[in-house]
């Protein structure tokens, strides 16, 4: 379908870019992203997605706006205290972009739920506060064969990576299973800069945008660690591990169990939310 | 491979054309047109592109021209897109000043 008038004047500097134009746009405007996690990272992810104009983008968070959130939480405002986090954040996708449909999950997704969720959409953005369940994503991508990004954020510093299930590494080829309990602390507990996650967050909307539009190269089969006190940024090559038990040879993960994913980043409230 | 949705023109081709028989779309900025375009151009700048772009009629083909002849692909492609037939003058209006004119 041709572009519209409004969408020729709203998407007119990604159309003159020169190894994107008109047809990437077009890409964009039929994908759907989903974005588990409207806080931190989902934050700035939702809103760059939106802008670029991806047609479908879902949002998962069962958390409300809290006024500690808004440091860096920036698709929420003041106003949204208490309200809903996908609600929240509809409001602010539908007022940037109205060739966004926005779909909301008013819950945290878990082993019974994630699965028909993530078949829906071509991409998943990960973006919770909780290694466990960064694993719960990395997994139901790789049974769902759905491509994903996944970054982590702490203090001053942050790691991302791409999962393109069927053809490269996935998370338990770099980490075999989440942290025992209280051996990493959560931002909640170690304090993170509000702009860290509006970094990485944007970051894994590039991701996506470059997946979904065939454009350039993924961190695939690669961990981006950027160090933001230091400016240290490093790239880290993880391959694809034969032996990794859910994308590997002879996987012993083919379904979704709750025992896979207990730790929790924040314990107290289980929130969504970096 | 998919049919490309315009085609191009070398600004040495363009000026051999019966002019009359095609329409003219001049996507120039106004700040870019010290020159006048040829006589006849639908102006089309492309920041004004959404507001503008229905004004091109549709039946004769359709030449586009800008400055140096790189955006003009962009906008050919557009109206390739919603069934123009479409071409872009590549070397732009610069170039066909010159051919037209003998010189700056």
């Amino acid at each position: 379908m041709a572009l519209t008038n409004e969408q020729l004047d709203r998407y007119a500097r990604h159309l003159i870019l020169k190894g994107f134009g008109m047809e990437a746009q077009k890409k964009l405007l039929a994908s759907s992203v989903l974005i588990i996690g409207a806080g931190g990272l989902g934050s700035p992810a939702a809103m760059y997605l939106a802008a670029a104009g991806v047609g479908h983008i879902g949002l998962a968070d069962g958390d409300v706006v809290d006024v500690s959130n808004l440091q860096r939480q920036i698709i929420h405002t003041t106003a949204d205290v208490g309200k809903p986090k996908v609600l929240s954040a509809k409001e602010t996708i539908e007022a940037l972009n109205p060739d966004v449909k926005v779909t909301v999950y008013e819950d945290f997704l878990g082993t019974n739920n994630i699965l028909d969720v993530v078949k829906q959409y071509d991409f998943v953005v990960e973006a919770t506060d909780s290694h466990a369940a960064k694993f719960l994503v990395n997994d139901a991508c790789v049974l769902a064969g759905v491509p994903c990004c996944i970054a982590g954020v702490l203090r001053f510093e942050g790691q991302i990576t791409t999962v393109v299930p069927g053809s490269s590494h996935c998370f338990r080829c770099a980490f075999r299973e989440p942290p025992p309990p209280g051996l990493v602390p959560t931002c909640r507990e170690a304090g993170i800069l509000g702009v860290v996650p509006g970094i990485m967050g944007t970051y894994e909307a590039l991701e996506a945008i470059k997946y979904l539009t065939g454009t350039g190269e993924l961190l695939t089969e690669k961990m981006l660690y950027v160090d933001l006190l230091t400016n240290d940024i490093r790239t880290v090559i993880i391959p694809k591990d034969p032996e990794c038990p859910v994308c590997g040879e002879h996987p012993s993960i083919t379904e979704l169990k709750d025992e896979n994913y207990v730790q929790q980043a924040c314990p107290d409230d289980g929130d969504e939310e970096d | 491979m998919q049919e490309p949705l315009f085609k191009t023109i070398s600004a040495e081709d363009f000026v051999k054309l019966d002019l009359d028989e095609v329409t003219l779309v001049d996507i120039r900025e106004p700040e870019e047109k010290a020159i006048p375009g040829l006589p006849g151009s639908i102006d089309v700048p492309f920041s004004q592109i959404g507001s503008k772009i229905d004004l091109v009629p549709k039946g004769k083909p359709v030449y586009v021209y800008c400055k140096i002849g790189e955006l003009s692909d962009v906008v050919a492609e557009v109206l390739g897109d919603r069934g123009y037939e479409a071409y872009s003058v590549k070397g732009g209006y610069n170039t066909i000043w010159y051919l037209l004119e003998g010189g700056y």
